[in-house]
């Protein structure tokens, strides 16, 4: 098992692409893994070789023939050796719906 | 008259128009056009046979709309019982500018009836029966006959596709609030607060009738009757309807709405009408001013003391879930390697559990920021609270390298 986090972004390494996917389209070059939400800021790929995948459920993935870089404007920068990898964001907490306790 | 058995696909395709012109129509922040909604208000009173209302006040909001008709209706009585002497009395008891502007167009408009000795008597109890006649004429009325006209399966299909989809957006989620919000204001309880019907936020109606008019080309007489109706719709915001006085209200200045379409307002209230009545919400909960315009007044207190778990909720949003935890002495659970894991209980709501966890990366000053995720309240381990927020199991999550 092979996994890096930077920030709020985990990057797993998996045996092999799944079927079913589309290309994910570069933002001004660059392969974007997810953008800040108030800040501007983003965890990205500046490769040209990196390639970018998504499936129907909005996962993203990511294939590097050639050594890459996930760089942020806050995090340390994370090495990516060749291989393919998943994307997979963090997520919170949030109740759907309040239960009230009967009198 | 022909019967409505079967929608054509021509006929259901257009059902997203529909909806989309009244969801518009329904949360129309557009000033009322008065003159076009008296002219209705008018011809209602004609063919419920009542006498034309003496007075009809034109006001800023849902609101002043209520109050200002249970006012005036007073002030009638006060008017013809004791005439012109009590202009004065009145007068000096009117002090705010909703009564103000109640009293200068009541008097301007009975005026002349009271100097020229027109003493009718107005003995109407402020509970009348005009609203429910309104009801009867242009609502029910309409109601069964499109029961017996149209077939029941084409009117669930309308009622589904058009109807339902516009109320989910209109009334669901803004009309239900005004009218509580009204209701919890006006102060008195005999105070005929609840006579009103039609205005924008019929909307969902409009559009389940129209529909049948216009795009099944339904035909009935009762479809004059509904044409006042509608044309309220159109026109206005809210009417509220009285023997003697029918009020009719201005539409909203401004919505803000979040993207589920409940009413939201950042720094400002969610529903603010022209005469600046209006209320704060944070998406779709209804709360007291300070909590959206100076949260910083919220205190570990203040929360625990809130009885309404939805408000509670908010008020600890807007406090911040982490600094909760710190300020009312919330328990650590667990801790290990990958953080520590706090658990808060919260009375009639879950409990609110919350993994603290360092910043990978230190800060330029070289210190490391923690920060709080909330995570499933069944949670236990922080290391299982880690794994959870990547959607893992613990044994599925520990990174070599983190940043």
């Amino acid at each position: 098992m092979k996994q890096f986090r930077q920030g709020d972004v985990l990057i797993e390494r998996i045996e092999a692409l799944p079927g079913n996917l589309k290309d994910y389209k570069r933002d001004n070059g660059r392969i974007i893994l997810a953008y800040g939400e108030v800040t501007g800021h983003a965890h990205a790929i500046d490769e040209e070789t990196a390639k970018s995948f998504v499936n129907e459920a909005g996962e993203l993935f990511i294939e590097v023939d050639e050594p890459a870089e996930i760089v942020h404007e806050e995090h340390a920068t994370i090495p990516l050796p060749t291989g393919v990898y998943r994307i997979t964001h963090q997520r919170e907490y949030t109740p759907q719906e309040i239960r009230r306790v009967a009198d | 008259m022909k019967r409505i058995d079967k929608l054509t696909p021509k006929q259901i395709a257009q059902f997203p128009a529909y909806v989309e012109k009244w969801v518009k129509i329904g949360l129309s922040t557009d000033r009322a056009d008065f003159d076009m909604a008296e002219k209705s208000v008018r011809e209602i009173y004609k063919l419920c046979k009542l006498k034309p209302p003496k007075v009809i006040l034109r006001m800023g909001s849902p609101f002043s709309a209520s109050l200002g008709g249970f006012l005036a209706v007073h002030l009638l009585n006060e008017i013809f019982k004791k005439k012109s002497q009590v202009r004065s009395q009145v007068r000096s008891q009117v002090e705010s500018q909703v009564e103000s502007q109640v009293w200068s167009q009541v008097w301007s408009q009975v005026e002349s009836q009271v100097e020229s000795q027109v003493l009718s008597q107005v003995e109407s109890q402020v509970l009348s029966q005009v609203e429910s006649q309104v009801w009867s004429q242009v609502w029910s009325q309409v109601e069964s006959q499109v029961r017996s006209q149209v077939e029941s399966q084409v009117r669930s299909q309308v009622e589904s596709q058009v109807r339902s989809q516009v109320r989910s957006q209109v009334e669901s989620q803004v009309r239900s609030q005004v009218w509580s919000q009204v209701e919890s204001q006006v102060w008195s309880q005999d105070s005929g607060v609840e006579n009103y019907r039609s205005g924008q936020f019929w909307a969902s109606w409009f559009a389940y009738i129209s529909f049948l008019r216009d795009s099944c080309l339904w035909e009935n007489e009762i479809l004059e009757n509904f044409k006042h109706d509608e044309n309220l719709g159109l026109s206005c915001g809210w009417v509220w309807w009285h023997e003697d006085v029918c009020v009719i209200s201005d539409r909203p200045a401004y919505i803000g709405r979040d993207s589920q379409g409940r009413l939201h307002g950042d720094n400002r209230m969610a529903i603010e009408y022209p005469d600046g009545w209006g209320f704060y919400s944070v998406h779709g909960v209804v709360v007291d001013e300070y909590v959206v315009m100076t949260p910083e007044k919220i205190t570990v207190d203040d929360i625990e003391k809130e009885s309404n778990a939805e408000v509670r909720r908010v008020k600890i949003d807007k406090y911040g879930q982490d600094r909760f935890l710190k300020d009312s002495n919330a328990t650590m659970i667990h801790k290990d390697e990958f953080g520590k894991l706090w658990r808060k209980e919260v009375p009639n709501d879950e409990n609110i559990v919350m993994v603290e966890v360092l910043n990978s990366t230190p800060e330029p000053d070289g210190e490391f920021k923690t920060y709080f995720i909330r995570v499933d309240p069944n949670i236990t381990t922080a290391h299982q609270a880690v794994s959870w927020t990547f959607g893992k199991e613990p044994k599925q999550y520990s990174p070599q390298l983190q940043s």
